[in-house]
């Protein structure tokens, strides 16, 4: 074996990938060659410092700002707020219908009692459907959102009524209750 | 201490104690991989916190034939292609080539100081391109085997072993290049320290 063949197969050697005969080979000629024995020693140095390449400390806190952000984003996805826009569409259709319908009926009909009690019926549908559609889900925080929900719906249909029922309805709404 | 695999499957039902446990288990060798291709400490801690982050919302997808920590390797390896959108390109090239200045990571060691043979190599490592650190790191760092290197970084088994013998090669080169200049010098000055067998092949 020549010295550049030794050379070529030495990094194999130390990586214990030669074959036995390839070995045998090799060690014959170390035994013979003290070039090839100190460079076998440079690259058993060399390999010992990969072996040994010192690691640096990771951040003390890595652990805690990985969690808090795994807390953030939980595995098992909690209902969200999530937009149908299928549904949204079928109900702002419904919601348009239902206002064309009420505005005719405003300009034909003389009394306007009877408008603001099937408005603000009709109103409470449609805004507790769109509940439905847009902050699906259980729990709390649901809980929560339908308590908020409910409240801007009844603001809203109060004023709804109080403008679809005119000057007339108002005034006979009020001396009905 | 329980198994990675326990551990998966148990974070995977939910469990995020489980999941912490992984984190404190794995994220020394994710930070220094991350480390060590990147040269920037507060880069390398972004991308761990990232990579775990992605792992946690990924795990429903992992099943299992990988181990854990090529897994999770892949994931800081991908960050990093999307820190240096080259090291991609140079992963593939398998011609020789020279390090680049400025692709080095900041070594605590003054070469002028590191005459020490070990800190002087642990020097050399770091100079290393990006590629050869990425590629060393996994196969030593962890043991990982040839082919397994290859898994994480998405390229053929012959280019990682490539890779390594090249990167042998020029630390090769770099000491052989300072036992040359150490063997000018004044020898009180390169005195390796003591411990049995450096001390002779010091002394012979
Ligand atoms: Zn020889």
């Amino acid at each position: 074996m020549r010295c550049l063949d030794v050379r070529m197969e030495l990094q194999a050697y130390v990586d214990g990938e030669s074959s036995l005969e390839q070995a045998g080979l090799l060690e014959q000629h170390l035994a013979a060659c003290e070039a090839c024995r100190e460079e076998l020693g440079r690259l058993q140095i060399v390999a010992a410092a990969l072996e040994s390449w010192p690691l640096v400390a990771e951040p003390a806190d890595l652990t805690a700002r990985v969690m808090a952000r795994v807390r953030l984003c939980p595995a098992v996805a909690l209902p969200r707020f999530r937009l149908h826009w299928d549904d949204l569409a079928i109900s702002a259709a419904g919601a348009m219908l239902f206002f064309t319908v009420m505005l005719t009926w405003r300009y034909l009909s003389t009394s306007g009692s009877a408008q603001l009690y099937w408005a603000q019926i009709y109103l409470w549908l449609e805004m507790l459907q769109l509940k439905a559609l847009l902050l699906g889900g259980s729990g709390a925080v649901a809980a929560a959102q339908w308590l908020i929900w409910l409240m801007l719906a009844a603001l809203v249909t109060l004023a709804m009524g109080y403008f679809a029922a005119g000057e007339q309805g108002r005034s006979e709404f009020v001396s009905s209750q | 201490m329980d198994s990675d695999a326990d551990l998966v499957a148990r974070a995977q039902q939910g469990d995020e104690a489980a999941f912490e446990q992984l984190v404190c288990k794995h994220q020394k060798y994710a930070f220094n991989l991350a480390y060590r291709v990147l040269g920037d400490y507060a880069e390398a801690e972004d991308v761990t916190q990232e990579a775990f982050v992605r792992a946690w919302r990924g795990l429903s997808g992992f099943r299992g034939q990988a181990q854990f920590t090529t897994w999770l390797y892949r994931i800081v390896h991908n960050l990093c292609l999307n820190r240096i959108p080259r090291l991609r390109r140079e992963l593939l090239r398998t011609e020789p080539q020279e390090a680049v200045v400025g692709d080095s990571i900041p070594s605590p060691l003054d070469l002028l100081e590191a005459q020490e043979r070990g800190a002087f190599l642990h020097a050399e490592l770091n100079r290393l391109p990006a590629k050869y650190r990425l590629a060393l790191t996994l196969r030593y760092l962890q043991d990982l085997s040839y082919e397994e290197v290859a898994g994480v970084l998405n390229v053929p088994m012959g280019t990682v072993k490539t890779h390594i013998h090249r990167a042998r090669q020029i630390l090769m080169e770099r000491f052989r290049q300072w036992e040359e200049s150490a063997a000018g010098a004044d020898p009180v000055d390169l005195l390796p320290p003591v411990h049995g067998e450096e001390n002779n092949y010091a002394l012979s």
